[in-house]
């Protein structure tokens, strides 16, 4: 075996660039590949492969682009989507794709006995959350509804800009009711019916075999609407966990494409000409949380006065290879909309220890001691300690630095049992709303303890309005208002950090890092 | 020997009573639970999802549950992935952990055993110097060393090998060379400073002096009772190397069982835990018992009293 062994062979990748079959990493293995109980926003890649929403996502700047429903209408009120379906849409087992397997996926994840984390995808349809809180047990009440099999009917409970852009979503993927039901009750979660030789869907791929901590084959389905775009015969997605071993299988040529980059090998990469490492902006934003709830960041002066005594500019030095952009504010740049207001984020020294003085710490003398936690990482590690030093440097408060293990870490930030905690904040659709949600009074992401009714009133406002001026001036109000307020305090604009394999064609950066199967293919360069 | 391993086993029960209590309750004390992530789920999911897998029910009860469940040989389903059982995950990845764990100790006993034995048959010579520097380089270079670094030489520029994976059959050949070097060195290490007790003995000199050839000498009469600090170091090795290494898999992605030891504690997936603790535990008290076995044989002077 050795001996056999011992030879120059053709690697996976340039077997793969002949045959068309796509290595991919996706680090961590998908829990299950049911689209209404899906984990991670990573493993979306997979069920791109394996299934199709009303609309999909153009691979340049992720406009919605018609998907299992070939054209829709949106009445004027913008209350009312009618969606027609096309024709030839069908399930991997050969049934029509109909409007009712969209009916009945929506009951599916809306039932309160699935638990699905995704229901917030349906908060703006009418009856949804009434629904989902069995507050309403009869479906009917929800504003999801087939005219016929081809036409579907949605109805919100107010305008949203971006909710074409939702229906595009894995919570909005249909599931093939037959198959659901085979292997349990409707509404009954971690069932067998996601698993190879079973699973049936509606995407450009279907479900071949599954290696535990391994791999996820998937091949090409001739029975899709749009097969003959498809030119990847098969799609082999890797669970490698450890980035230096995924990054390993990508040198020896195993991957075509990586899930990450180690941090230790961006800047080897990048030095590289030409260099397999791809650095795009995504919809990312990394920040320090700050619990307003306890002393010392009560005091909104004390929470202005930190964000003002960050460098940022050093501290995107510091991670040069990694194409981090200083924050400017919350929101990174988005669909037309960039944060210019009058409270953007900014490194001013002076003004940080007036605002400290003025809270009854003059230099930092009296200042309590105050922890920033993070959860173990290196990276984590580095930019506390940076950060760190300025505050010392700049504001003469003492921050010690609590490096904790990932669950302990994310509990005590849910209890508030924080000061000042790491986080980052992805956006799930290219809308302003997907970040300023976060802070709403009721938001289930909000672990600061900021509530106030003037943001909520402003955001709320903003995220229904139809008009693409209007609604950016309100969003830029409701984002001065959190920046004055001060809950967070944001630092850099997160970038996706790839390698890929230059063989591998129609692979295009995007915010979210959407990339369809449809358009790719791959050819010996 | 039978009333020995039946009292023995018998042992067992109160033994594996013991940890299993302990385990159960320790990870249960443990911050942070399975649904916990960086993204909150809401309260009323959380409910759902803690009703599904009856955490919702008092500790004392869910303790009484499992209890339950164990005797009957079901480990209950896995909290992180959710529809497999424990039963089943153990099932799928104890194989590959065992495939990996005999070839590699495959690799440590021919590796270590001949270098061993040799070391201390031509002691203070080059080649003890050559033996002993060799073990002692294998016990300071860590697996997350040497494993990286086989995987560069053979995998990245000779392209020989894969570096992950555990399809192919060449795949075994890096992750057991990786993982055997390391148990190579401890076996050689003691199997030099065994014979080296033995071969002082009087029973050799006797055995020399009537003529025995060298190799008779060692191999015959050394070797039984060199070898016993190597069972002894053997049993509970036997265990950790079987159940899987969790750098050896992470190193080469090999879909293991030694990842899902460490990394179901880092889930908090407490099924999991007790699964592969249970496991563990196991299989440490059968090979110790094995090991006691196995010394008797070897030496004469002790009885399964």
């Amino acid at each position: 075996m050795c001996l056999a062994a011992c030879s120059r062979r053709e690697t996976p990748v340039e077997a793969g660039n002949r045959a068309q079959i796509l290595h991919q990493g996706i680090a961590t293995e998908p829990q299950d590949l049911d689209p209404h109980l899906l984990q991670f926003q990573s493993h979306f890649n997979v069920l791109m492969a394996l299934g199709e929403g009303l609309v999909g996502y153009d691979p340049h700047d992720l406009h919605p682009v018609p998907g299992v429903a070939e054209r829709w209408e949106i009445l004027p009120d913008g209350l009312v989507y009618l969606l027609h379906l096309r024709a030839d849409a069908r399930w991997s087992n050969g049934d029509a794709v109909t409007a009712h397997d969209f009916v009945f996926s929506a009951r599916r994840l809306l039932s309160p006995a699935l638990g699905s984390p995704f229901r917030y995808y349906y908060d703006d349809v009418r009856g949804a959350k009434e629904y989902s809180a069995a507050a309403a047990p009869d479906f009917s009440t929800v504003g999801v509804r087939a005219l016929d099999d081809r036409t579907l009917r949605i109805e919100l409970l107010h305008p949203t800009p971006y909710f074409l852009f939702l229906l595009g979503n894995w919570s909005w993927y249909p599931v093939h009711r037959a198959t659901v039901e085979k292997y349990g009750r409707f509404d009954q979660p971690f069932t067998d019916w996601s698993k190879p030789g079973r699973f049936v869907g509606n995407g450009p791929f279907t479900l071949t075999e599954w290696k535990p901590g391994q791999v996820i084959i998937v091949r090409r389905n001739p029975r899709y609407w749009d097969a003959a775009r498809v030119r990847l015969s098969e799609i082999h997605f890797h669970c490698i966990e450890s980035s230096d071993t995924e990054e390993r299988a990508f040198r020896s040529g195993q991957l075509h494409i990586t899930e990450n980059v180690p941090g230790s090998k961006l800047r080897d990469y990048a030095a590289q000409r030409p260099s397999p490492l791809k650095v795009a902006p995504i919809f990312s934003t990394y920040l320090y949380a700050l619990n307003i709830t306890r002393p010392p960041f009560d005091d909104v002066r004390v929470r202005r006065a930190f964000p003002l005594a960050l460098d940022r500019e050093r501290i995107v030095t510091s991670q040069i290879a990694s194409g981090i952009l200083p924050a400017r504010s919350f929101v990174p740049p988005v669909a037309g909309y960039v944060y210019d207001g009058e409270a953007g984020l900014r490194f001013d020294p002076g003004e940080a220890r007036q605002l400290l003085a003025a809270a009854g710490y003059p230099d930092g003398r009296g200042f309590p001691p105050v922890e920033l936690a993070t959860n173990t990482s290196v990276l984590h590690r580095e930019l506390a300690e940076i950060v760190q030093q300025m505050w010392q440097k700049h504001l003469g408060v003492r921050v010690g630095i609590a490096s904790k293990e990932s669950k302990v870490f994310f509990q005590e930030r849910m209890l508030k049992q924080y000061q000042l905690s790491r986080m980052s904040w992805i956006g799930d659709y290219p809308d302003a709303f997907g970040f300023l949600t976060v802070y709403l009074s009721d938001g289930g992401q909000n672990t600061t303890g900021y509530a106030s009714p003037e943001y909520d009133r402003l955001a709320l406002t903003a995220a229904r309005t139809l008009n693409e001026t209007e609604r950016r001036a309100r969003y830029r109000e409701a984002e001065t208002l959190l920046l004055r307020d001060a809950p967070i305090i944001p630092v850099f604009y997160d970038t996706g950090r790839h390698l890929v394999s230059p063989a591998v064609q129609g692979r295009y950066p995007n915010l979210l890092e959407f990339h369809s199967y449809q358009g790719l293919w791959l050819e010996n360069k | 020997m039978f009333h020995f391993i039946a009292r023995r086993l018998l042992q067992v029960i109160p033994v594996m009573f013991v940890i299993i209590t302990a385990t159960f309750f320790m990870v249960r004390f443990v911050p942070g639970g399975p649904f916990t992530a960086e993204k909150a789920i809401p309260p009323e999911i959380l409910k759902n999802l803690e009703a599904h897998y009856g955490l919702d029910q008092p500790l004392w009860r869910q303790y009484l549950n499992y209890l339950g469940r164990v005797v009957h040989g079901d480990l209950g389903p896995s909290f992180k992935y959710s529809n497999r059982t424990v039963n089943e995950i153990i099932a799928q990845k104890l194989p590959t952990s065992l495939e990996l764990g005999s070839l590699a100790l495959l690799v440590a006993l021919l590796v270590g055993l001949p270098l061993g034995v040799l070391a201390a048959v031509r002691r203070n010579s080059w080649l003890d110097y050559l033996a002993s520097s060799a073990g002692m380089l294998g016990i300071c270079v860590p697996t997350f060393v040497l494993g990286p670094l086989l995987a560069l030489s053979f995998g990245i520029h000779l392209h020989w090998f894969n570096v992950s994976g555990w399809s192919d059959p060449s795949d075994r050949i890096l992750p057991c060379l990786t993982l055997g070097f390391v148990y190579a060195a401890y076996i050689m290490r003691l199997t030099r400073g065994g014979m080296l007790e033995v071969l002082n003995q009087d029973y050799i000199r006797t055995a020399r002096a009537k003529g025995a050839s060298e190799a008779r000498v060692v191999l015959q009469h050394a070797l039984r009772g060199g070898l016993l600090p190597v069972v002894s170091f053997l049993g509970p090795a036997i265990a950790g190397i079987l159940t899987g290494s969790f750098v050896i898999e992470t190193i080469f992605q090999i879909p293991g069982l030694g990842r899902e030891f460490v990394n179901s504690a880092f889930n908090r997936d407490y099924t999991l835990v007790l699964g592969t603790v249970i496991l563990y535990a196991g299989l440490i008290v059968v090979l110790n018992l094995v090991v006691d076995v196995v010394q008797v044989w070897l030496n004469p002077k002790l009885k399964f009293e």
